[in-house]
Parts: structure tokens; sequence; C-alpha cells
């Protein structure tokens, strides 16, 4: 998907989103001023937006500074699917032991599962031993929170299943 | 006393320290280290962790230097214009002189950019005194049309970017009547996106997740240092104090504006210095000029960045916001009444800065040959630890599950803005200053029914007139500048 095209998706999301909010304005409580600043906000968001899509529109050569790729990758889906999970699974299973499994499972997953031929590799060699590096790092992240938060500024973290 | 001091340069070197290091890795800035380390000075006292995260600052507009002359990578945008000579002289075999260079200059540059704030903020911070809320209205104004003709690349973009961070600003209670708006009806989005937590999503986490799309470790090459390079640096520094001086006062300058930072002031002192110099034709060859003046520059917008931001409540960089996150956390107040109310607070950070300068010296000239290893980390490694740190330090600020959402929120939205060409920096400057732009209309609109409108009460205050005649000024060249087509920066997130 080149920048162009992205610009007038993008532009029309923003509009279509911001359209829907400024109608939100309108059940807002209590006196006009309350609600005027939000509006304003929202209408120059629109105008703008249609501004950006027809300046896309209309322009037929690219920018050379606007010529690179959009795609989202698939590692990057993957990771912030993991993160949810990881902000969910926090409070059930408890949050050192899911801390130590996604910093074991997300970098091996995309640093050495789904690594591409021919591309420079911190880890090679048997998965056994990329895993347990992987897990050493994880593990020692966990202990320096535990020692930094919760021992010296006493921060509690959800304890879940360890409980 | 002393042991307050001793404490104080302790963290200030740990802040220069691992400042350096963010600089070094590649993707990370001074305002995604500070954002990351924000959690950590949680239970510090006010002065220690505003001292840190000044040394944070120093070190991380510095750090990037050592990558972008040994490996022809930035390791921020503030050092980018640093690699059009830095790497040439390093395949010249004169990286130690650069990175030295590199080192002089970052604290030279930062000093003189500390000074300027020192004599400076006291002055302004006494003038702001006088601004009623048609002044902070207008001040505001000014700082994001400002923000919106220097936004880079698309000015549409940068226009839309600092406009949804001033709609996440209205997203809680109305600030005069209290009433909740944009919440859906869940009551922890009464109190607003938090400040900090917005920080991390925007800075960290979308950083993390673009490292997740880079796989495979960075490019590292080996330093050996020589001994009897230092004082021939030191030396020819200072026989060039025109070039050091005018990059100082182009970085100073471009720090005060809001939305800039190092990496246009780089530029924009590695351009002008080059056209001045009798050497112009050697500029990209690989000369020890064309490391000096960006350096210097870039390191030097620290001070003008951080005038605005402690006097007037407007960040002048994304890492001056994000210095602004500390204050926020602990109840304090950016403005004029700072001056007032906290004065010891001021000094000790002043102080702090001076002092990171100074240690940028050791940090920077041992950093080369002990943080480039680092630079062996894979991107998945260092994307997880950044995406743990900062859900780590979300739930120390709230503790809340929404918390952690919000993070999350803001992290996915930032990298897509990214990933779109959006800056994200307008954004954060836009929630940063959401709350005073319409505080100070909501007050303006409640005194003016004296005069009969609001439009009259602005015209009868000279401050307020002048700051709506730089507005309009601000926004011309804003036009004119779309107009002309005007070169891309890289954004200074």
């Amino acid at each position: 998907m080149t920048m162009q095209r992205s610009n007038i998706i993008v532009g029309s999301f923003i509009l279509t989103v911001s359209f829907l909010l400024f109608l939100v304005t309108f059940t807002f409580e209590g006196r006009q001023l309350g609600r005027i600043f939000p509006q304003v906000i929202l209408i120059l968001m629109m105008v703008f937006s249609a501004v950006l899509i027809l300046k896309e529109l209309i322009k037929r050569t690219r920018s050379q500074g606007e010529a690179r790729s959009s795609v989202i990758p698939m590692t990057t889906l993957f990771a912030m699917g993991v993160a949810f999970v990881y902000i969910f699974a926090s409070f059930i299973v408890g949050f050192y032991v899911t801390t130590a499994l996604t910093l074991t499972v997300l970098p091996f997953t995309l640093g050495y599962l789904m690594k591409t031929e021919g591309e420079a590799q911190e880890i090679r060699g048997r998965w056994s031993v990329a895993l347990m590096r992987y897990f050493l790092i994880a593990f020692g992240f966990c202990l320096i929170v535990y020692l930094s938060f919760t021992s010296i500024l006493k921060i509690h973290f959800p304890d879940g299943l360890l409980m | 006393m002393i042991e307050h001091w001793i404490i104080i340069s302790i963290w200030v070197l740990a802040g220069v320290i691992l400042g350096t290091i963010a600089g070094v890795l590649p993707g990370f800035s001074a305002s995604v280290a500070i954002a990351l380390l924000l959690p950590f000075t949680f239970a510090m006292k006010a002065d220690i962790a505003l001292c840190f995260l000044g040394g944070v600052f120093a070190g991380g507009l510095f750090g990037g230097a050592i990558t972008a002359i040994l490996v022809k990578i930035p390791g921020a945008p503030s050092n980018i214009a640093t690699v059009f000579d830095g790497y040439p002289l390093s395949k010249k075999g004169m990286a130690q002189e650069a990175i030295f260079v590199a080192t002089l200059a970052a604290a030279i540059g930062g000093l003189l950019g500390v000074l300027t704030f020192i004599f400076l903020s006291p002055v302004l911070a006494k003038f702001a005194l006088r601004f009623g809320p048609a002044e902070e209205f207008w001040v505001s104004i000014f700082a994001l049309t400002t923000l919106a003709s220097l936004s880079t690349g698309n000015i549409f973009k940068g226009v839309l970017s600092g406009l949804f961070g001033l709609f996440l600003g209205v997203i809680g209670l109305d600030p005069v009547e209290g009433r909740a708006r944009f919440t859906f009806g869940r009551p922890e989005l009464c109190t607003g996106i938090p400040l900090a937590v917005a920080l991390i999503g925007f800075f960290a986490v979308s950083e993390a997740f673009s490292l997740f799309e880079k796989k495979g470790v960075g490019r590292f090459k080996k330093y050996e240092g020589r001994k009897g390079v230092f004082f021939p640096m030191l030396k020819w520094v200072f026989t060039k104090p025109l070039l050091v001086l005018s990059s100082a006062i182009i970085g100073i300058i471009t720090g005060l504006l809001p939305g800039t930072g190092g990496s246009v002031a780089g530029i924009l002192a590695y351009n002008e210095t080059k056209r001045f110099s009798k050497k112009r034709e050697q500029y990209g060859t690989g000369i020890l000029e064309g490391v000096l003046a960006p350096e210097t520059a870039a390191n030097a917008t620290e001070g003008g960045a951080l005038t605005p931001m402690l006097t007037l409540g407007i960040p002048g960089s994304a890492a001056a916001a994000a210095l602004m996150g500390t204050l926020t956390i602990h109840g304090l107040i950016p403005g004029p009444n700072l001056y007032v109310n906290e004065i010891s607070l001021v000094h000790t950070f002043m102080i702090g800065l001076i002092l990171a300068q100074f240690l940028l010296v050791p940090v920077g000239l041992v950093g080369a040959k002990v943080f480039t290893p680092l630079l062996k980390l894979s991107n998945p490694v260092m994307g997880s630890i950044v995406l743990g740190l900062a859900i780590v330090g979300t739930f120390a600020l709230t503790g809340t599950h929404s918390g952690l959402l919000i993070l999350l929120f803001c992290g996915i939205v930032g990298y897509f803005m990214e990933k779109f060409g959006f800056s994200r920096a307008p954004a954060v400057i836009g929630l940063v200053l959401s709350y005073t732009v319409e505080y100070s209309f909501q007050l303006s609109t409640s005194m003016a029914g004296g005069v009969g409108s609001v439009f009259r009460y602005f015209m009868s205050r000279p401050i307020s007139v002048v700051l709506m005649v730089l507005c309009v000024l601000s926004l011309a060249t804003t036009v004119f500048l779309e107009l002309k087509e005007k070169p891309t920066i890289p954004a200074e997130d």
C-alpha cells in the first residue's frame, strides 16, 4: 500500500471517527461552554482530514519523502496480540509468571521461529538453547523488577494464581 | 547538605549513563528514555527525579552520535547530521577523534543551552506572572500554531496529530463544571488520560512495536581507543569559538520553538556552518567541523526546550514534554508559579543540568567502548524488554487494569501514527496543552462579561493582542511553508 493511498484511507477513518464523536458531544449534560471546545477540535479534525484526502486525490506525483511503504507486518500484529493477552493474563495468572512467559515467548517466536533466510540472527543452533537463553533474560528482567519495584519501592503487582 | 548533593550527583551520573545507552541504541531517543524511566522516579524526591531525568535528557541527545560515527546509524534523531561527516571520519580511521569532538561539542553546546535557560527562564517567568487567562489561552494557541508550522513532513498530518492530542486532553471531566465527557460510562476515564501513561505509550510502547518489525541484530563495530587524542581535540575545539557559538545559538532558538528539537537544530547548524565555511567543499568528506556543529546545536536545544516548559508550561520538545510528566507525577504544575513556590527545586534542577553536561565528557569518552556491544542485542529481545518495562512502569504509576489498557491504546495509536507519517510529538504536546487552552478560554469567557464579548476582552489586553498577532504570523508562515514545499526533516519523537 503506497503512502498516498494510505493517506486517503487514514484521512477517511479520522473523518468518520471525528464525525461520530462530534455527534456524541450533543449528549453532554450541562451548559453549552463545556461542549464548545471538544466540538471545535472535532470540526477542525474533520476539516483537516478532508483536506488531507482532497490533497492526496488531487496530487498526481508522490513526494520523495512519502514514497515509503506502510504495510503492517505480521510480527507487529502478533506482538500487539501478545501484549493484550499479557495485560489481561497478568491479573489472572499473576504478574511475574506472565512477564517471564511473555518475555520468553515473544522474542523466541519473533527472533527464532519467525526467522527469515539469510537474516542476521543473535542465536543460532538448537531451539532449546535459544529458548533457555531467552528464558534467562526474562528471569533476569523479573528479578530486577522484583528488587527495584517490589522490594525497594514497595509496589505490589498482582499475584494471581501464586496466591 | 553535602550528602544531598552527593546523592544528586550520583543520580545525574546514572541519568547520563542511561541516557547515553538509550542514545546508542537505534530507535531510542531522549524522549523514549525519559518516558521509560519516569516510573522509576516515582519514589524519588522531585528535585532528585528532575536532575536524574535531566541527565537522561543530556545523555539521550548525545548518545546516538557514537553509532552515527561508528556504524552510520544515528542512535537518535538528534544525531542525524552527525552521520554526514562522522562516518567518513570513521572510515578514514579517525573514529576516536570524531567521538571526542562530538562529546566535547555535546558538553559545550549543552552547557551554553543550560546557561541560557538559567538566565532567561527567571525573566520569562517574571513576565509570565502578569499573564491572565487571555494570555494563557493565546500563548498556548501560539505554541500549537508553531507546532503546526514546524511539524515534520506533511503539515496537515502535523496539525491532525496536535488536534488528536488536544482531543485526548478533553476526555474526562469538564475543567469548570466537572461533567463527564467521552467517558462512555466508564468511571475510570473520568480522571482523563494520565499524561505519564500517554507518554510511555506514545514513545516507548510504539517504539517496542517498531522494534518487532525489524528482526535480527543491529550493526556492531568494535571500537578501540588510542592514548593522547583527548587533549589535542580539546585544544582544537577551543580554536573554533565562532562555530561553537553560532551552532549553540541555532540550537537554543530551535529548542525554544515547540515541537522542534535536536534533529532540526543539528541539520540547520550543519547547513549554516557549511554555507559560511571556507572549507565548504570538504563537508561530507569527513571533517571535524561537520561533527562539531550539529552536536553543539543538538545538545544546546535542551536548555532552549526547558525554558518554555518550566516557565510557561509549554514543552519545547517531546523530551521536555516527557520531563513535564515527572513534574505532574510529583504534584507540581509547571509555569511561572513554580519560580515563586518551588524556587529551590528549580535551582537544584539548574545545577543538576550543569553537572550533567560536565559528566557527559567522561561518560562519552568511555561510552563508545563500553556501550556499543549492546548493539549485539536482537531487536525482538530489546522490544520485549521495552514492552515489559512500559507495562511495569504503568502498573507502578496507576496500579489499575484501565491504566494498562490506556497504555496499550496509546502505544498502538502511536505505532500507527508513526507508520502512516504522523509525528507523535505534536499529539503529546497537544495533550499537555489541552487543559490550559480550554480552562483559560472558559475563564476568559466568564471574565468577558464586563466588556461584552470574549473578543473585546482579548483585545483589551496588550500582551494578548501581541500574542494574537504572533499566532496570525505563525499561521501565515505555515501556509507559506506548505506552498513552498519545505524539505522533510525526520520526526523528533
